[in-house]
């Protein structure tokens, strides 16, 4: 028989509160493998605190959500949204898909050249497009999503130097019903702006007009405000078709669709309060295809969702440094990563389950981060089994957003493996080293010597 | 060869062309060329010879008197007969002037005669071969015993005639010669000749003109040898007297001419020999008391008394019958075959798959569970996720199966006849047998064509009885009403239109499949249960760049082996509303058709050196959807390239066996949906395969520009050449 693992003594206050139908269990199913790859040996591998992707999950969200709109609607297409994590690596799994790229800077852009995306499958957005990133934009024939009237002008103005005619979009704000109004980008629907800005288009022979986009938010929870998104796309769309006799060629809804991720100061758990992509396709398809479009003049659908299709496939496996009790008697627990890593934290209560077997005891704790800040706080009161220091933990779904808001603060950035289809498990990015960081800085020469 | 034919006749006019088709048409071919060997080797005889030249320019003379139809001259149709009896009045009267004389009324005489077999026989679909030269002959025969005015040849007088005493004869020739001289000789005798120089003529330019009806006619002339030589016959009545060539003939019109070249019609063509023989013989003895020859009368009859039996068959799998004469057997065989691969297959509906996206076929034709008897002829449709379930979370409702609440789109153009909204769905495990089919859509594409969609949602139909719906529209969603547990769309092609009709089999027009292997391009079949299929996506810029219009003149440049040839092609419609693409240079003309999901070459007539051949051979067949892992295939005529050492022994066994092939293939190079900044670019490559070894290669790269061809790059065994596009 093996032997018992030994627990720390625990003291905890017999707290039945309100009746639930949901009882007081508090088992714990430890996380000891990703997809088939073992959490220890992983660490083993590659260090702690490390990040995981599957290659799995991320295939099968691409999938879900393709089908979810493919099989109601004709014309779908998919671009993948580099700012919510632009891993080479990752963004190739999109591309194998079928993925194209959806970039928001100069570097995002060329970073999906590396990838070897034809320039021509590139959605350049954001408000931040510079001289040299829109003649590159140009030259490789991508689309170019118009965020405000300045870049209009500038983009004519390059136009008229280059001799070229690029395709483009406009990006479109408008009220769909939710709070906050994203009207910060793009031109505005109700205002009438946006349609100011497609006849500035259409009055000047250097831009051609193929497409209306909108991002009306960012963790949407209602899909009944797609459907209005749709409506109102659909309506330029089809005054265009009446003004010029020219066809939009697509409708791009952008991202914003939830992962199932716990919003802080929710109720109840994502998993079980964020509609699924299914019903987004729903609302969204069953609006354009209703509007009355001929069959063979439908514009094509493109989707820039990024978190719904990568953070349940990112995990943060890491391990406690310390176990403290605070002043106020309640337990804390020091990680070995924090807000460096796992931005997210600040609005996701984020799911951590120990990688390894304990028994049924719990204990409500803080958990921390290690960096010497006081803000560094990963869950503020979680319920977790009795850890202690050198135990691993599993964080989920961490794909969105934290491989490309994390911080180089106080600690480095660690490393980054893929799980891949045959759970065989590859670095898709090395962990940081202090020549790397050296790398960039500059020592002017009086500097260079001190006598300490 | 076609088209060297037509530029030989506009280079001769239509009087010289009809002129030599008069001559080539005794043997059934329609080549100018061949005509000219005839109408030389006819001239070994020259006072035969210019009989024969006499009455056709007589004939033609009438011909244009009597404004009869050109086509009648230039195709040598009226002609023929009239080049028989010239050279048949020429074999046995002298050429002197009061046989010139006599040939005018002659010659009117076989032309009317011609004219009113024609008219009798064409109405029941016959040919009327040599009968008006054999009863024209018969009458100027007994004519001219009658007026004894006309003198008759030297060998004639020798011999007192060519009919009747040729006993006395006969037995200096008996068994004397050999075999081929024999064979030579018949094939002379069609022109009323015995000279080995006209045989070995005639037979070269057989040889030269088709394979098989070289080959036909020796294993006609073989097998009468033999059957005369077993009866005991007198085999030289084979080189005398006229009578070999009507097994010969004979041979060539069954066995290749009217008839596909197969082992069948081979077959039946020698066992018409003994028959030929037969009559031949008891017509002669008929024929004798009046002194008259039999001439090829044993050989018409013959011919057609089977095509009579021919055509009151009751079934089509013995004999096939040519129904597209190009006048060549070769041509006749490879096309057919061609066409038979190419377009046998095709139904005249092209379905497509009811769904978009990606489906499962949950219970196939004759499927067990429901799809039995008079309803085995059905398909269901279901979707999966990556873990081959077909349901998220429990799969207690309906909601929770992916397939429901879907858009079930027109499988095909169509009237919609009955449109059920009403029944309530089931919840999942219950069935309603009382209204077993559900709500459901008939929709008429064509009398006794009808596709019904069934199970669907409860008031989700959006279409109503009479309503004309086109490929692809939606028509509902899919439901859980009618006899079925859980969410699926039940699809069925029926005969009538009401709700409970029997199915029966038809196949989809092209849909993918798509297996652990990858994705694959199947075409007029019928899905299997458990297959993974999608509709091809379409490429706008592909349906773009292939969409011909009447009336565009399209500017091209040929560049190949140092040497630039620029043409306008001009895109039209004929009265058949096929379109044309036809070479301005050269005349070369192709046919098209363009549906909305292929762009196929059906036919190529011309010069095989043009930019618009090299058109032909890299796009015959394109896909128009732009996903490289779909590959569309063909295949061509074997005469489609030019004739090389190969295809000439091809020629001679192609009746059994056919050991080259010419198959084609083409792709996009790359995946591209939806949206496209109008460019592509498809690959092709065309083959010559003998014995599955590639013996022949042209590839080539199609590249499209703003939507339109700009330039095809081609490697013909690897060597390049290009073909661009200038459009106006």
């Amino acid at each position: 028989m093996e032997k018992l693992k030994y627990e720390r003594p625990s003291i905890k206050q017999l707290n039945a509160g309100l009746m639930n139908k949901f009882g007081l269990k508090t088992e714990y199913n430890p996380v000891t493998h990703i997809d088939g790859a073992p959490v220890k040996q992983i660490i083993a591998d590659y260090g702690s605190p490390v990040f995981v992707m599957s290659e799995r999950q991320i295939r099968k969200n691409y999938q879900n959500a393709l089908r979810a709109f493919k099989t109601r609607y004709p014309k779908v297409q998919f671009a993948w949204s580099y700012k919510t994590n632009y891993l080479s690596a990752v963004c190739n799994v999109f591309h194998q898909e079928g993925s194209w790229a959806e970039v928001v800077s100069g570097f995002e852009y060329n970073k999906a050249l590396n990838n070897g995306v034809p320039g021509n499958k590139i959605i350049f957005n954001g408000p931040d497009k510079r001289e040299e990133d829109i003649r590159l934009a140009i030259e490789n024939d991508s689309l170019i999503h118009i965020d405000h009237f300045d870049e209009l002008y500038f983009l004519i103005e390059i136009c008229e130097k280059l001799d070229r005619k690029p395709r483009v979009a406009i990006r479109v704000n408008m009220d769909t019903g939710i709070y906050p109004m994203w009207d910060r980008f793009g031109f505005n629907y109700e205002s009438g702006q946006a349609w100011n800005a497609i006849n500035k288009i259409m009055s000047t022979d250097r831009l051609e007009l193929v497409g209306l986009h909108s991002h009306i938010g960012t963790f949407m929870l209602s899909t009944s405000a797609y459907a209005v998104a749709a409506a109102k796309l659909c309506d330029l769309a089809y005054h265009f078709k009446l003004k010029y006799n020219q066809n939009i060629q697509y409708l791009d809804l952008g991202g914003g669709f939830p992962s199932t991720n716990t919003l802080k100061g929710s109720f109840l758990p994502g998993a079980d309060t964020v509609p699924s992509i299914d019903e987004f396709a729903e609302a969204i398809t069953t609006t354009i295809l209703n509007y009355g479009f001929r069959q063979d003049e439908l514009p094509l659908l493109m989707l820039e969702t990024g978190r719904a299709m990568v953070d349940d496939a990112g995990y943060l496996l890491g391990t406690v440094l310390a176990t403290k009790r605070l002043s106020d008697g309640r337990r804390a627990t020091i990680m070995d990563f924090g807000v460096n890593l796992m931005f997210t934290s600040f609005w996701y209560d984020h799911k951590i389950s120990p990688a390894q077997e304990f028994s049924h005891h719990t204990e409500d704790m803080v958990v921390y981060g290690p960096l010497c800040m006081n803000i560094d706080v990963v869950r503020e009161s979680v319920s977790l089994p009795l850890l202690q220091r050198g135990d691993n933990v599993v964080v989920h779904k961490v794909g969105a957003y934290n491989m490309t808001q994390w911080m180089q603060f106080i600690s480095m950035r660690p490393n980054v493996v893929m799980v891949d289809m045959n759970d065989k498990v590859h670095l898709i990015r090395r962990a940081e080293k202090l020549e790397d960081l050296q790398m960039m800085e500059v020592m002017p020469e009086y500097l260079e010597k001190h006598e300490l | 060869m076609a088209g060297t034919t037509k530029t030989w006749a506009d280079r001769l006019g239509p009087g010289l062309s009809g002129l030599f088709r008069s001559y080539s048409l005794i043997f059934f071919s329609h080549q100018v060329g061949f005509g000219i060997l005839l109408f030389l080797a006819s001239f070994i005889e020259p006072g035969a010879g210019t009989c024969g030249l006499v009455v056709l320019c007589l004939t033609r003379l009438g011909h244009r008197l009597f404004e009869l139809e050109e086509s009648l001259w230039t195709s040598g149709t009226l002609g023929f007969n009239a080049v028989l009896f010239g050279l048949a009045l020429g074999d046995v009267y002298r050429f002197d002037l009061y046989l010139l004389l006599m040939l005018f009324p002659a010659a009117f005489l076989n032309l009317a005669v011609t004219m009113l077999f024609k008219q009798w026989l064409a109405k029941y679909q016959l040919p009327f071969l040599s009968i008006p030269f054999i009863l024209s002959a018969w009458i100027f025969l007994l004519f001219a015993r009658q007026v004894g005015s006309l003198s008759l040849s030297d060998h004639n007088v020798f011999m007192a005639g060519a009919f009747g005493f040729e006993n006395i004869i006969a037995e200096d020739i008996r068994q004397t010669e050999p075999l081929w001289k024999i064979y030579l000789k018949s094939l002379s005798g069609l022109f009323f000749q015995k000279s080995l120089w006209t045989g070995a003529l005639m037979a070269i330019g057989l040889l030269v003109y088709s394979r098989i009806a070289f080959s036909l006619s020796v294993i006609g002339f073989i097998t009468a040898f033999a059957f005369y030589r077993l009866g005991g016959f007198n085999e030289s009545d084979l080189t005398y007297h006229y009578t070999g060539f009507n097994f010969i003939l004979t041979a060539i019109a069954i066995g290749g001419y009217f008839l596909l070249p197969s082992w069948r019609s081979y077959l039946l063509a020698i066992a018409c020999i003994p028959l030929l023989v037969l009559l031949h013989h008891g017509l002669s003895g008929a024929l004798q008391p009046y002194q008259l020859p039999a001439y090829s009368l044993s050989f018409s009859l013959v011919v057609i008394g089977v095509m009579v039996m021919l055509q009151q068959r009751t079934s089509f799998r013995n004999f096939q019958q040519v129904i597209e004469q190009t006048g060549i057997p070769e041509q006749n065989l490879y096309l057919s075959v061609s066409k038979a691969e190419r377009f046998g297959k095709q139904y005249p509906i092209r379905f497509q798959l009811p769904v978009a996206g990606e489906w499962m076929v949950s219970q196939g034709y004759n499927g067990g569970i429901t799809h039995l008897d008079r309803f085995q002829y059905a398909l269901d449709f279901i979707i999966l996720d990556a873990e081959m379930r077909s349901y998220q979370g429990v799969g207690s409702r309906v909601e929770d199966y992916y397939c429901y609440n879907k858009p079930v789109l027109a499988p095909a153009d169509g009237w919609i006849e009955i449109a059920v909204p009403f029944v309530e769905d089931n919840p999942v495990g219950q069935v309603n047998r009382e209204e077993n089919w559900g709500n459901t859509v008939v929709i008429r594409h064509a009398e006794g064509v009808y596709s019904k969609l069934s199970h669907l949602k409860k008031d989700s139909i959006k279409v109503y009885p009479g309503q004309f719906v086109r490929k692809g529209d939606i028509l509902a969603t899919v439901g859980n009403s009618g006899r079925s547990p859980e969410p699926h769309l039940h699809y069925q092609i029926q005969g009538l239109p009401t709700i409970g009709s029997y199915s029966y089999p038809y196949p989809f027009a092209a849909f993918v499949k798509k297996n652990h292997k990858g994705r694959k391009l199947v075409e007029f079949s019928i899905p299997e249960e458990g297959c993974l299929v999608a509709n091809p996506e379409k490429s706008e810029t592909l349906f773009q760049a292939f969409n011909f219009l009447p009336g565009q003149q399209i500017k091209t440049v040929l560049e190949k082996d140092g040497q630039t040839e620029v043409s306008t092609w001009s895109v039209f419609t004929d009265a058949w509303n096929q379109l044309h693409l036809q070479c301005s240079l050269t005349g070369a003309d192709l046919i098209v058709q363009h549906d909305g999901q292929f762009f196929r070459c059906t036919q190529f007539t011309g010069d095989k050196n043009s930019g618009l051949f090299w058109f032909f051979i890299s796009v015959n067949r394109v896909l128009l959807s732009q996903d490289k892992a779909l590959i569309a295939e063909d295949t061509f005529a074997l005469n489609t390239f030019k004739p090389g050492p190969l295809l000439f022994f091809q020629d001679f066994l192609a009746p059994f066996y056919l050991f080259l092939k010419s198959p084609y293939s083409s792709n996009s190079l790359n995946t591209d949906y939806g949206l496209t900044n109008g460019q592509a670019s498809l690959s092709s490559e065309a083959r010559l395969d003998a014995f599955g070894k590639a013996v022949y290669r042209l590839k080539a790269q199609i590249n499209i520009k703003q939507n339109r061809l700009e330039s095809i790059q081609l490697w013909q065994q690897q060597k390049p050449f290009s073909l661009h596009f200038y459009w106006a």
